[in-house]
């Protein structure tokens, strides 16, 4: 019987499930630690973080924690792998977009015009990070984000930590980014995917398990707010600098780890269809819904028959 | 007597004279070893110099390098996305259906 626990972090909802009921407590204790952590290094909307303190030196080798070198590495690893697509040098957009704040100022603030701010798919090679000296130099001109690889890379770590601390299989989930670690319980991780992670658990929709490594979802349905003149998502392209505009509206993926499927689902809301192939070469099982509702299965991923 | 009182002043005199000579030769001499052994403990010992301090030039960042550029087009997008691997991965795990009632939501967020 597993038992689970939620609470708010990193602007979301925060969400550990373990296979052993008595170490509950302490894995809700130990995802805090973690999540305190990520954020100190890596929230861009607090002064002292320090990607922060990244940004505000840009041009400058300035020296970093272990945690946010690992985490811009991750995140610069990604840009690799798809061809820059999914970026850490986005932070100028978003915050020209009026997402410079926490997500719940910026819906309840006033619409900004919004003049898109293109990056091109290389501003990320200007980025240097040596994860071993732990120093970093963000090129001038250039702001980071790295929202869409902290939250996962948060997940795995987490997840690792509580199954090596308790000794209990375990899930946790960031904002439907979900990384299971240690032993699973006999069917695996029930997971239901939905367009919105604060969907009902029991409502009707697919529902898979996993065993290990990661699940992540990736949507241009919520997180929405209003420009002047205009509705934002918060999946940037940086070949326009504006929210993605592509043909898929919902990507669900699985990965190795959680950093790995979030890379792939952000990919599939940045590039679309164009992604299909990309996801194909990689054998990564993906759940897609089109922007008119239609839903595509990729890879291994179970078919109506088969999932519940 | 007045002779030999003579003499005997003589002879004080040329004693006296005797030990001025001595003495100035002593002092000479001493001086001398002074002089040498000064000489001989500087030379044994660092000189007094002025002390310079080099500033060096200023070191140049070295430069941290970047992971490796993608193997991929930058020119075009579709192909991009469809290139392979850029480093060997761990494959992605296949979901399965699922027996159980759901834990948890996985969406957008």
């Amino acid at each position: 019987m597993t038992r689970s626990a939620s609470f708010d972090a990193l602007g979301t909802t925060a969400t550990v499930v373990v296979a052993r009921a008595g170490v509950l407590s302490d894995a809700r204790r130990l995802l805090r630690v973690e999540l305190e952590r990520i954020d100190d290094a890596c929230s861009r909307f607090r002064p002292d973080s320090e990607l922060a303190r990244a940004n505000a030196l840009a041009g400058e080798r300035i020296r970093v924690s272990g945690l946010f070198a690992e985490a811009l590495q991750a995140a610069l690893d990604a840009a690799a792998d798809t061809g820059g697509l999914v970026t850490p040098a986005l932070g100028g957009p978003l915050a020209a977009a009026g997402y410079d704040r926490t997500f719940r100022l910026v819906v309840h603030g006033d619409p900004v015009s919004f003049e898109p701010v293109p990056q091109g798919r290389d501003a990320w090679r200007g980025i240097r990070v040596d994860v071993g000296r732990g120093e970093v130099v963000v090129p001038e001109g250039i702001q980071l984000d790295l929202g869409a690889t902290a939250k996962a890379l948060a997940a795995d770590r987490a997840a690792a930590l509580i199954a090596a601390s308790t000794g209990s299989g375990v899930l946790v989930s960031l904002g439907g980014d979900i990384a299971v670690a240690g032993t699973p319980p006999p069917d695996g991780w029930a997971v239901r995917i939905a367009e919105d992670h604060s969907a009902p658990l029991h409502a009707p929709g697919p529902v898979v398990a996993i065993r290990r490594g990661g699940l992540a979802t990736s949507s241009s349905s919520v997180r929405r707010w209003r420009m002047a003149g205009a509705e934002a998502h918060h999946v940037f392209d940086p070949r326009t600098g504006a929210p993605a505009e592509s043909d898929w509206r919902t990507v669900t993926a699985t990965g190795a780890t959680c950093v790995a499927a979030n890379v792939a689902a952000t990919l599939g809301i940045v590039a679309g269809s164009a992604a299909q192939g990309w996801l194909e070469q990689r054998g990564i099982p993906a759940r897609v819904v089109r922007r008119d509702g239609s839903v595509i299965l990729l890879g291994a991923w179970p078919r109506p028959a088969e999932a519940a | 007597m007045g002779h030999d009182v003579q003499r005997a002043v003589a002879e004080r005199d040329a004693a006296f004279s005797r030990v001025r000579r001595v003495t100035v030769l002593a002092v000479a001499g001493g001086a001398a070893l002074t002089a040498a052994l000064t000489a001989v403990a500087q030379s044994a010992t660092h000189h007094a110099k002025a002390v310079v301090y080099a500033t060096p030039p200023a070191q140049r960042a070295t430069p941290v390098v970047a992971p490796a550029p993608p193997l991929v087009s930058v020119a075009s997008p579709s192909s991009a996305t469809s290139a392979p691997p850029t480093r060997p991965q761990a494959p992605a795990p296949s979901p399965a259906p699922a027996p159980a009632a759901p834990v948890v939501v996985s969406g957008g967020s």
